[in-house]
């Protein structure tokens, strides 16, 4: 039994579209099967807690949340990248502790839309932060002509170019490491991670 | 007095017996499902260079015949994309695809399960008992379990996408929707017939084809990976 | 004159609307897009203060820092498709809450360098950046603007609010010395806590489920009640209004106080006319949500019972045959009778805060239906209701 049919004569509770709601409305939910356990520590007050009975295995809620931007109101590409950005940055940060590298760690984002790029970044280097790694803000340069050349390759070989000159120029040192996560292509939602580190390029996921 | 409890009979015993066929049906993306998409599942280009196997696998409430009826629908699906595609239903393909084998290959497999029903029994009577004005239903939640691996089977891309369906019987919910459909909502918001069916599909084959698309980039990384020199 | 300023009113909206039927579509688009952004950042601006009081909150238990240092606001990014109206707010809400807790050792210092776009040119390179970016800028600036650099970014994901926050030392290296990332859900209510005296978000959120249980289950109405009757169809003499005074106890049987029940009991007293005592039994149902709100009013729906007891000339009414005026002059001279009867009803409550309530009722009095002297307000079914009563509800 679900937490909406108490509601159903009313119409109110359940989101699915109807007499009173539209199909544009049910779009803009985040909606979750919880159990009764987790829904009542979730939404105190709203979901009454099963205690003192027995609690019944299959009762379930569906509970609803907005979204904060209707779907199409942000770029589909921006919308992507920041919808999944706290697990994205937090299996890059996973992938970099398990290289075992006692690094300073600089972040390197690419990606087609540069604010989600900045944000992507500072998602990142917190990740890295929490996972009790050492992280510097400094972004490792490249000369003009360097990008010049790395512009023209694809993003495979490109990064390990970068990787490279960065070790050649002084911009990473021995005692630095730096993130990459590359979005390949314009249509992708999965990102790419690698590390460069002693001039060398490794793509972990 | 008893002609017109006995027409009150027929009266009730006929909406009953149509509510059968007074039937609405609605679909809720939960996990998943709804999340954002980039890839047009319409681009031909999008799988040129992948060969891909789709593997629907019967199970639960997936039937052999189902689990086939998707692979095909699911095939020509990327098809429609560029790739190459072979289905079978959970073994190897029983033919491999014409042609020289294209730079990258995968292999998707589809697999269903039920994980919630619900058809309570006080809305069974309430339709009854109100001559089908008030809707019974039955509701469930499904969920599409899709994996996708390379073809050395290292596991690229791992996702479950949810959704929850509800059927309404009776008169009055099918009349009151049919009425909103002719009059107020636009064509494609029209909750009676098979809008439900066809957002669901629209739904699922741009999730699988995202995750089919980031897969293959997956595949290129670890390829390019096990490729020479550092 | 007034006319006229009728007329300009009236006027006005339609060249309004007018104009911009005649705008350009971009120009129409921009305007939707610019309204709902507003929107947005009205709904997600108490979820971000929240997060920003959570965040100094924590540096108030841990502080980043062993004693104050000077740090600079270096950036304040709100989620992608919002303007600077949020980041403003934030960035203000942000400056107050920390002036307000010292305890944090975290003191704002104003560095317009830092912010500014610089240009560094050397045999090597020249470098455009903003000035938190080079620190070496700073340096030959010669400015002292603060040791230290604070981000913060806010982002939606999905239906999730996020902060993210890192302090960093503005050294050529530019360490990252302390980062945090906190959330909150879309759905979930703003703690609102002081800005001047913040706790932690266990004790805001113990602090909300205390309000929510308030005094606890059981609480003591007192009310006012007025019962009216109808006037019979036929001849027959109604009886009089009847102004009760009850007082009793009231037990909420679930935490959101959904679903509630009351006994009490009343007095009733017109000197010279009438006297009455009732035990009544009531359950109430909320209506208007799911549980109790403290910010609007509650609608109750509610069934009950009463006994009522009630002596007196003017009691003579309550009889189950028609009275005249003879009978009735004849009882004025008397105690009058000793009349015992039970009465049913429902009706609807809106209470305020739990604490005040006014409520109306129908009410049918099976032993009664047959009288002369009772007419019906209403039929439900072939049963009258006779009386129509309201209410005045105080609980404590």
């Amino acid at each position: 039994m679900t937490l909406w049919l108490l509601a159903a004569p009313l119409a109110a509770a359940d989101p699915m579209p109807g007499l009173v709601r539209s199909r544009d409305a049910l779009r803009r939910l985040d909606c979750e099967r919880l159990s009764a356990w987790d829904a009542a520590d979730r939404y105190p007050g709203r979901v009454p807690r099963p205690e003192g009975r027995e609690v019944d295995p299959d009762r379930t809620y569906v509970v609803c949340a907005d979204r904060l931007f209707a779907p199409g109101f942000r770029d589909p590409g921006a919308e992507a990248a920041l919808w999944g950005m706290s697990d994205t940055a937090a299996s890059a940060a996973a992938a970099a502790r398990a290289t075992g590298l006692a690094r300073i760690w600089h972040v390197e984002v690419f990606h087609a839309s540069s604010p989600v790029a900045a944000k992507l970044g500072f998602a990142v280097k917190a990740a890295l932060v929490a996972e009790g790694l050492a992280v510097s803000d400094r972004a490792p340069r490249l000369g003009p002509d360097d990008l010049d050349v790395l512009l023209r390759l694809e993003p495979l070989r490109a990064y390990p170019a970068a990787c490279a000159r960065w070790a050649a120029t002084g911009g990473l040192s021995g005692e630095d490491a730096l993130l990459g996560v590359v979005q390949l292509d314009r249509r992708a939602t999965a990102l790419q991670v690698g590390v460069c580190a002693d001039g060398g390029w490794t793509w972990l996921r | 007095m008893p002609r017109r409890l006995s027409c009150c009979v027929r009266i009730g015993l006929a909406s009953i017996a149509a509510a059968g066929g007074c039937v609405v049906h609605t679909y809720q993306p939960l996990a998943g499902l709804h999340r954002p998409v980039v890839v047009d599942p319409t681009a031909p280009d999008n799988l040129s260079d992948l060969d891909l196997t789709v593997a629907c696998v019967p199970g639960g409430k997936l039937g052999p015949s189902e689990a086939g009826v998707l692979c095909r629908q699911v095939g020509r699906l990327f098809e429609n994309q560029g790739a190459r595609v072979v289905t079978t239903l959970g073994g190897p393909p029983d033919e491999a695809p014409a042609g020289d084998p294209r730079p990258i290959a995968l292999r998707l497999e589809l697999r269903s399960r039920q994980i919630h029903e619900a058809s309570p029994a006080l809305g069974w009577a309430a339709m009854i008992a109100s001559f089908s004005l008030v809707p019974a239903l039955t509701e469930f939640t499904f969920a599409q379990d899709v994996v996708v691996r390379s073809a050395s089977g290292a596991l690229l891309a791992t996702e479950t996408l949810e959704g929850r369906i509800t059927h309404w019987f009776g008169f009055g919910a099918w009349a009151s929707n049919q009425l909103l459909d002719w009059t107020v909502r636009p064509e494609a918001h029209e909750v009676v017939g098979g809008g439900a069916d066809r957002v669901l599909s629209q739904d699922l084959y741009r999730q699988l084809s995202q995750v089919v698309f980031d897969a293959k980039l997956q595949a290129r990384v670890l390829a390019a990976e096990r490729g020479p020199a550092r | 004159m007034r006319r006229r300023g009728v007329d300009v009113v009236a006027v006005t909206p339609a060249l309004l609307a007018a104009a911009l039927a005649a705008a350009p579509p971009e120009e129409r688009q921009l305007a939707e897009l610019d309204r709902v952004r507003a929107t947005i950042a009205d709904q997600i601006q108490l979820s971000a203060y929240d997060l920003v009081d959570e965040l100094v909150h924590g540096w108030t238990v841990s502080p980043p820092f062993p004693a104050p240092t000077p740090v600079v606001l270096a950036g304040v990014t709100v989620p992608v498709g919002l303007g600077t109206g949020l980041q403003a707010l934030v960035e203000n809400h942000l400056t107050a809450v920390l002036g307000h807790h010292p305890t944090t050792h975290l003191q704002l210092v104003h560095c317009p360098a830092c912010a500014a776009v610089v240009v560094r040119s050397g045999p090597e390179a020249t470098v455009i950046s903003r000035g938190v970016d080079d620190p070496a800028v700073l340096a030959d600036l010669g400015g002292d603007g603060g040791r230290y650099a604070l981000f913060l970014d806010l982002e939606a994901e999905g239906a999730r609010l996020v902060l993210r926050a890192r302090l960093t030392r503005l050294t050529p290296e530019l360490p990252i010395v302390w980062a945090r990332t906190l959330s909150s859900a879309a759905g979930a209510p703003a703690l609102l806590r002081q800005p001047d005296d913040l706790v932690s978000a266990e004790a805001a959120r113990a602090e909300y489920l205390d309000a929510l249980r308030d005094r606890g289950p059981i609480s003591v109405p007192a009310r006012l009640a007025i019962r009216t009757y109808a006037l019979p169809d036929d001849d027959g003499v109604p009886p009089p209004p009847y102004l009760w005074l009850q007082t009793g106890v009231e037990l909420a049987t679930t935490t959101d106080q959904a679903w509630t029940a009351s006994l009490v009991a009343g007095y009733s007293f017109v000197p010279q006319a009438y006297q009455g005592i009732l035990a009544q039994a009531r359950v109430h149902r909320l209506v208007s949500g799911r549980s109790r709100s403290h910010v609007r009013p509650d609608l109750y729906a509610f069934a009950g019972a009463a006994v009522i007891s009630t002596w007196g000339p003017a009691t003579i009414a309550f009889r189950d045959r028609p009275v005249n005026t003879d009978e009735l002059l004849a009882a004025a001279a008397l105690e009058g009778p000793r009349t015992s009867f039970g009465a049913l009803h429902t009706g609807l409550e809106v209470r305020l805060g739990q604490r005040l309530g006014f409520s109306a009722f129908l009410e049918t009095l099976p032993s009664l239906a047959d009288s002369g002297n009772l007419g019906a307000y209403v039929r439900v079914l072939g049963v009258p209701f006779a009386s129509f009563g309201s209410e005045v509800t105080c609980w404590f």
